[in-house]
């Protein structure tokens, strides 16, 4: 099997993982502008962390980032 | 146990508005997802990269598809329980909410047991979806696996991710602080899956429900009654605990 075939026989399978990730960064990106205050005052840092590192970023702010209000 | 009802209530609505549900069921379909995809294309994956290099893999089976996701679920799931639990009674006796709570005519003992009954409903859902998901890609990358025994494996799971929160709950209600309950609670839960190991004393560790649990997916499980009879009679005592705790503090 060559390289092309192996990703198109894995891209139906990618799909529901890509969109756990999105669902997870908009999830957390919504809360993150409408929270007035958040752990560490930096909200630009909860964003590059939130869209960059895949499924943690978003699960670490959503545990950790929060304060609550 | 009075006002059990309506304190559920709250706690379970206090699951979804905190991400709770949302945070175990993310990372644990994330793994239901990802642990057969990888077993089945990283050989592959590795083969394109590599250009010279051979690596044997072995054949991938479902049966390794299923018990890889429950092995590491395990592993996750008791640092989720441990991270979720510890401010469970800690952070709201700093933020002062427990005293506002228990204020009202509601008894500590259903304070405790709303607060564990939430969590675990929550994990639950998570687990369920998760597992459902992951036998669904495991059946379709690898073929036939053996239901029976996952859903075995499964209700064991879930007694142990209850084990644990109980655990990490009593020590929320014993610390002010609630990352010295985490440490705490993180090194019991740990310790006794170094014990589940040592003949005759791992029969009665919580940890033995793992093994049992993996043994069945293969079908040669030894059964341990004991550790589901030694789980229910820690979640017991710690929910005593606990509340026997609330009951000499002033909140």
């Amino acid at each position: 099997m060559n390289g092309f075939e192996t990703i198109k026989e894995m891209l139906p399978f990618l799909i529901p993982l890509a969109l756990l990730q999105i669902a997870l960064m908009v999830i957390a990106l919504v809360d993150l502008v409408r929270r007035k205050r958040v752990k560490g005052d930096s909200k630009i840092l909860w964003v590059v962390l939130i869209v960059f590192i895949n499924i943690i970023g978003p699960i670490i702010y959503l545990l950790l980032g929060r304060e609550e209000e | 146990m009075t006002g059990l009802a309506a304190l559920l209530k709250k706690e379970l609505k206090e699951q979804l508005k905190t991400y709770r549900l949302l945070i175990i069921g993310g990372v644990f379909l994330f793994f239901g997802l990802s642990t057969p995809l990888m077993l089945k294309y990283l050989p592959e994956i590795l083969k394109l990269a590599g250009e010279d290099v051979v690596i044997e893999f072995p054949t991938p089976t479902a049966l390794m598809s299923l018990q890889e996701y429950s092995s590491t679920l395990a592993q996750v799931g008791v640092l989720i329980a441990v991270l979720i639990a510890m401010g469970a009674i800690a952070r709201e006796r700093e933020r002062g909410t427990a005293a506002m709570v228990l204020s009202k005519p509601v008894g500590r003992g259903a304070f405790v047991v709303a607060k564990l009954a939430a969590m675990s409903t929550s994990f639950i859902i998570a687990l369920g979806v998760a597992s459902v998901a992951s036998y669904v890609y495991t059946v379709l990358l690898f073929g036939e696996a053996n239901a029976s025994g996952f859903l075995g494996l499964n209700l064991l799971l879930a007694l142990f991710f209850i084990v644990s929160l109980s655990v990490t709950l009593l020590f929320s209600s014993l610390f002010r602080s609630q990352l010295a309950a985490g440490g705490v609670a993180l090194a019991i839960l740990i310790g006794q899956a170094v014990l589940s190991g040592v003949p005759w004393i791992g029969d009665f560790t919580p940890g033995a429900l793992i093994s049992w649990g993996t043994g069945l997916l293969s079908g040669a499980a030894p059964s341990a009654w004991t550790a589901v009879a030694a789980s229910l009679a820690i979640v017991a005592l710690c929910l005593y605990l606990a509340r026997l705790s609330l009951k000499r503090k002033e909140i």
